[in-house]
């Protein structure tokens, strides 16, 4: 009994990391996109164009 | 007859051993050709179970007299731990080198995941984080299941984490774990694991047409438009993760290094990096990984009457995680109103790629038209991700509990 308990010990702990990662991966994500300068749409057709 | 046994010392020695070991080494030797046989035929996988029978037969067989009352091989002395016994090891046995700067220390485990990193594509954890993980939780139900019943079964703490790490199916995490906690029966445990990992190609495609209807197998998942992710957001993954995971488990930081820094290699565009590490670095230490594994099965180390609880424990730790990944699929699948197709669920149990790739299979037998891979992809990922998470909390609390 004493195991089972740890074993699920194991896995909750195992869990609330894990599912710290995927946070961490989506805000990263959020925030990697809210400081990269976005490409104006059609901006290369244009260019391509131009010349 | 002495004669006779010191000019052919592989045979003489046969003689001079207690019986029950010179039968296991008779019997180990047909193994081992038995491996090599079903590695070349793909059975089995050729880049581990080819250097390994290889291995085990040669060990098996080339045993000699090193004095009246002492027999050995010239491949390796995992028993030599003192300086003196060390170095004399080292000047004598050809594998010894490799045994100590590389698998005690567990370098090779390193390079094989650096190497898995290099192949691993995180875009899919990045496109869905949290259906990835999800599923990627419920295919290490095994390595959980396995631990109380290991206990039960009679091995200590150490042990029993160092066999259920089976079930997250990552070979260089179980030799990880299991030389750290376990050095003493790292040997076994981890030819059981390379055998079972070989083995699921061929035992989960019945496990997933057990538990998956048909028609959930040939269901087309809509796909939502989702934004491409960029090499620099994959390297920006690479970096938190690998600094969030080393600082939560410092015990497992080289494992996590070398993943992560495989991957962000290959992203990062440095080709000549990238080759070295998959090319030379994964594929050596592959090679000698099946090497030394066959070396290290001599018969004397592997007559240990825990090894059948091993074998039955590996079977355990790997079925469940297969059940278990396949519920995680059911799971999402219902969570998403029915839009997920519950057989990249086994894909969860992180043996990078083959999982993925028998998922897609079962899934394209019944649909040619069904894609699953980059669902697939992406809970293999996350299975390797919590795995190594597993990883590093058995081996940073398991000697803890142990005092």
């Amino acid at each position: 009994m004493k195991e089972i308990i740890l074993a699920l010990e194991f896995y909750l702990i195992v869990i609330v990391i894990a599912m710290l990662v995927a946070f961490i991966i989506k805000g990263m994500l959020v925030l990697v996109r809210l400081f990269t300068p976005k490409q104006v749409a059609g901006a290369k057709d244009a260019g391509n164009k131009g010349k | 007859m002495e004669f006779l046994a010191t000019l052919f010392q592989g045979v003489g020695t046969l003689f001079y051993q207690e019986p029950k070991i010179a039968i296991f080494r008779i019997v180990l030797i047909f193994l081992g050709i038995v491996f090599v046989w079903l590695g070349q035929r793909g059975t089995l996988e050729p880049l581990i179970m080819i250097p390994m029978g290889f291995g085990m037969a040669a060990v098996n067989t080339g045993v000699l007299f090193f004095s009246a009352d002492k027999l050995g091989t010239l491949f390796t002395d995992t028993l030599a731990e003192d300086t003196e016994s060390l170095m004399y090891a080292l000047q004598v046995e050809v594998f010894q080198p490799i045994y100590t700067f590389a698998f005690g220390n567990n370098l090779i485990a390193c390079l094989v995941f650096m190497g898995v990193g290099v192949l691993a594509d995180v875009g899919n954890v990045l496109r869905f984080p949290f259906t990835s993980m999800l599923i990627a939780l419920f295919a290490e139900l095994g390595s959980f299941v396995t631990f109380p019943i290991a206990v039960a079964m009679g091995l200590n703490y150490a042990e029993a984490a160092a066999i259920s790490v089976v079930g997250g199916a990552d070979g260089p995490m179980v030799l990880f774990t299991a030389v750290i906690l376990a050095p003493e029966i790292f040997v076994p445990i981890t030819v059981i694991a390379y055998l079972y990992l070989s083995l699921t190609y061929g035992a989960y495609p019945f496990i997933i047409r057990a538990i998956v209807p048909k028609h959930l197998r040939g269901l087309v998942v809509k796909v939502s438009k989702k934004s491409d992710i960029t090499s620099g957001e994959k390297i920006a993954f690479d970096i938190i993760a690998c600094t969030f995971l080393c600082l939560l488990l410092p015990v497992a930081a080289p494992l996590l290094l070398s993943f992560f820094l495989g991957n962000a290699i290959k992203e990062s565009g440095v080709t000549k990096y990238a080759k070295l590490i998959e090319d030379v670095f994964l594929y050596t230490a592959t090679f000698f990984l099946g090497l030394m594994l066959g070396v290290l099965c001599e018969a004397s180390t592997l007559l240990d009457p825990r090894v059948l609880i091993f074998l039955i424990l590996g079977i355990i730790a790997l079925g469940v995680s297969g059940i278990g990944g396949l519920i995680g699929g059911y799971v999402v699948y219902l969570i998403s109103g029915k839009n997920f197709n519950p057989t990249a669920g086994i894909a969860g149990v992180s043996c990078v790629p083959t999982c993925a790739k028998i998922a897609q299979h079962e899934v394209y037998l019944v649909n040619k038209r069904a894609v699953i891979l980059q669902y697939a992809m992406g809970a293999n990922i996350c299975g390797v991700i919590v795995s190594a998470i597993l990883t590093g909390l058995f081996v940073s609390v398991v000697p803890i509990l142990m005092q």
